[in-house]
C-alpha cells in the first residue's frame, strides 16, 4: 500500500489533469450534433430516374430499329415485268416439297385403261340418239 | 426519466464524460469526441436505456466504455485490413496534431504513466481519482466484482506512484 502522502500527490496530479481536460472539452451542442454534415448532393427522385432511363431505352430502340429497317428494305422503284427467260425459269421451277401435294395413283387416273378387247358397236336409232 | 431529463443530465455531466471518454480512448481527442457522439445518440434514441439500478452517471460511464470498446474493435479490424493493403495504413489513422490536448509537463507524466498501466488498472484509477467514484461505483462501471476493483485499485496505485516517483527522481538528477 502506498503511504497517504503519495495518495494525496496522486489526487493532486489527477485534479490538475482533470482541470486541463475539462477546459478542452467541446461544447455539448457541438458534440451532440456530431461533425458538420456534408452539403446535400442533388439527387433525382426515383420516379424521375426511371422515366429518364425508360426514355433513353425507347430512343435507342427507335434509332436501332430504324437503321435495321433501312438495311432490309428492297429498292421499290426499279421493279418491272420479268423478262421472257425469267418466265421460262419460273415455269420450270419446282418446289422441293411438291411431292407432298401429289395424289396417290394419280397416273392411273390420268391414263385410259387398255382392256385388250373391242367394245361392241351398237347402232343407235336416230330417234333415240338425241335422248340423253 | 423522460427525454428532457436525460438531455439535461447529459449536458450537466458533459465535461466529466469527456474526461472519461478520453481515458477510454487512450487520450485521443478525436476518438473521444466520436465516442461521446455515438453514446449520446444511443442514449437519446433509446438504444441504450437507463434502468435506474445505479446512478445515471455510473450507467452513462458504462455506456461510454462499451461504445469505446466497440469502436476500438472496429478500427482494429479496419487497421489490420489497411495494413495488409497499404504499407502506411496505420499512420493514416493516427490523430493529427490539431486533435491533441496540450498538457503541462506534470500532467503529461501522469498521462504517460496511465498509458503504461494495464487497461483495467488505468480505468480504476481514473474513476477513483479523476471522477471521485467509490469502489462500488467503479465495479458497476467496469462490470467487475468489488473485490477485483479493489485489487486493481491497490496494484494500479502502487505502480503509478512508483512510475511517477522514478520519473521525478530521474528529472531531478538531470537538473
Amino acid at each position: 500500500m502506498t503511504d497517504p502522502l503519495n495518495e494525496n500527490d496522486l489526487k493532486a496530479e489527477f485534479r490538475r489533469l482533470r482541470e486541463t481536460e475539462m477546459r478542452a472539452a467541446p461544447s455539448y451542442r457541438q458534440t451532440r450534433a456530431g461533425p458538420a454534415p456534408a452539403p446535400p448532393r442533388w439527387r433525382m427522385q426515383p420516379a424521375m430516374q426511371f422515366a429518364l432511363v425508360a426514355l433513353l431505352v425507347v430512343a435507342a430502340s427507335a434509332v436501332l430499329f430504324d437503321a435495321v429497317r433501312e438495311q432490309s428494305m428492297p429498292e421499290t422503284a426499279e421493279i418491272g415485268p420479268p423478262a421472257l427467260a425469267d418466265w421460262d425459269r419460273l415455269a420450270a421451277f419446282e418446289m422441293p416439297t411438291d411431292f407432298l401435294l401429289e395424289t396417290p395413283w394419280f397416273d392411273l387416273a390420268a391414263t385410259t385403261p387398255d382392256f385388250d378387247f373391242e367394245f361392241p358397236q351398237y347402232d343407235i336409232p336416230e330417234d333415240l340418239s338425241d335422248e340423253t | 426519466m423522460d427525454h428532457d431529463q436525460i438531455e439535461m443530465e447529459l449536458q450537466r455531466l458533459h465535461p466529466e464524460t469527456f474526461g472519461w471518454a478520453l481515458a477510454c480512448c487512450r487520450r485521443s481527442r478525436s476518438d473521444a469526441e466520436d465516442v461521446m457522439q455515438l453514446t449520446y445518440v444511443k442514449v437519446l434514441e433509446g438504444s441504450a436505456k437507463f434502468d435506474g439500478r445505479s446512478s445515471f452517471r455510473t450507467w452513462l460511464f458504462g455506456v461510454v466504455r462499451l461504445t469505446a470498446m466497440e469502436r476500438q474493435r472496429r478500427s482494429a479490424v479496419r487497421n489490420r485490413l489497411l495494413k495488409r493493403w497499404f504499407a502506411h495504413g496505420a499512420e493514416a489513422q493516427a490523430p493529427g496534431p490539431e486533435a491533441a490536448i496540450e498538457y503541462s509537463a506534470r500532467s503529461q507524466q501522469l498521462v504517460d504513466g496511465l498509458k503504461r498501466l494495464s487497461p483495467r488498472q488505468s480505468e480504476v484509477l481514473q474513476l477513483a481519482f479523476y471522477h471521485d467514484m467509490t469502489l462500488e461505483e467503479i465495479a458497476r462501471v467496469l462490470n467487475l466484482s468489488i473485490g477485483s476493483a479493489r485489487t486493481h485499485y491497490a496494484r494500479g496505485k502502487q505502480n503509478l506512484a512508483r512510475m511517477l516517483q522514478t520519473k521525478t527522481q530521474s528529472q531531478s538528477q538531470d537538473q
